[in-house]
């Protein structure tokens, strides 16, 4: 049968591929998003799940993206269902996990990362992706399916907001 | 090592204990099997009227298969998480069994290169029912596919399969779903 198709050019990699080059990105924005260890390995659980079971058409050069995109999704559905949660009990804290030799370590290389998980979900979101990603304002709208402006004026929001926490931090 | 630009640094370093590892993917493997097994036989689950439906479609299937004609529905897919590979730089079929599995309100929107895109809930699950439900494999190998029919949720491409009104080319090979491209035609976005 002969095909005169425009074709997508599908992944290579196989699930362990992308398990062992990926799956911990994904544990930690996650991570950084719930600020839960548990939830963050039930996203990375889900994100892969599905993965496995529903094999979606994955371009080459864009597993990434697309495996960060579905766990920005589901963190965002478990986000909006804790609301009892989060007005009731407040927000999880943000516990710290490094190497054994960096504990004790000075705290304040780690008071970025707890102001970044401070940060509200639409603007942690942009954060994650271009500074922990270093996906590019373009990719980051397509992954949102928001305007590359909104990205923009996301980004330089959070950063005022960083700012003025860390500030704080300083000061205290 | 307060600037936004040393995260990735810092967060090496903040969340380094915190790592995808291998009782991870070991829960995640035993979840997407768990996943794709059927529910298991029980006694308790046997009930009149599943034994009697069940039977009636036995009698159908056997009366299709007896005049020589292929079932609609193709066995279902095997061992996922061992076929789940590569691919060969070309969007391949998916096989039927996979499309059949589809929940209807996952689907965001239904293209047809040709013809541009629909996302009207309502008609993506009449075209979704046409596809699993009023199609059936013809025989003619031969027919030369130059569309493309795409299915995608709100994470994207999920279904990427060629086309060429009325025909369908899935794993299970080329299938006519007249009403699917008839209702598509009359109803663009």
């Amino acid at each position: 049968m002969k095909e005169n198709v425009e074709t997508v050019n599908q992944t290579l990699l196989s699930f362990d591929d992308l398990y062992r080059l990926y799956a911990t990105d994904v544990l930690r924005v996650s991570y950084y998003y719930l600020g839960n260890r548990e939830q963050a390995e039930d996203v990375t659980q889900d994100v892969f799940v599905r993965l496995i079971t529903n094999r979606p058409v994955l371009e080459q050069g864009r597993e990434k993206a697309w495996l960060l995109k579905v766990a920005l999704n589901r963190c965002r559905d478990i986000w909006r269902g804790s609301w009892f949660k989060k007005v009731v009990l407040g927000h999880p804290a943000f516990e710290l996990f490094p190497a054994p030799d960096e504990i004790g370590t000075a705290a304040d290389r780690y008071a970025l990362a707890e102001a970044v998980n401070r940060l509200r979900p639409e603007f942690k979101e942009v954060v994650l992706l271009f500074y922990y990603q270093g996906f590019s304002v373009t990719e980051i709208a397509a992954m949102l399916e928001i305007a590359e402006g909104t990205v923009s004026s996301r980004l330089s929001r959070a950063r005022s907001k960083l700012q003025e926490e860390l500030k704080g931090e300083e000061s205290r | 090592m307060n600037k936004l630009e040393n995260l990735p640094e810092v967060t090496e370093q903040a969340l380094n204990g915190l790592r995808a590892d291998d009782s991870l993917k070991n829960r995640i493997l035993n979840a997407a099997l768990r996943e794709e097994k059927p529910s298991s036989f029980s006694l308790k689950s046997v009930r009149l009227v599943p034994v009697l439906l069940s039977s009636v479609a036995l009698m159908l299937l056997c009366v299709f298969l007896l005049n020589g004609k292929k079932p609609l529905l193709p066995e279902g897919e095997k061992n996922l998480i061992r076929s789940f590979s590569a691919g060969s730089g070309e969007v391949v079929s998916v096989s039927f069994g996979s499309f059949a599995g589809t929940d209807p309100a996952s689907v965001e929107s239904v293209e047809l290169l040709s013809s541009g895109k629909v996302s009207d809930r309502a008609l993506i699950a009449q075209f979704l029912d046409a596809l699993k439900n009023h199609s059936e494999i013809v025989p003619n190998d031969e027919i030369v596919l130059n569309d493309r029919l795409n299915l995608f949720d709100r994470d994207g491409l999920l279904f990427s399969l060629p086309a060429e009104a009325p025909y369908v080319r899935w794993a299970d090979g080329v299938r006519r779903c007249e009403s699917f491209f008839e209702m598509f035609g009359n109803h663009p976005d």
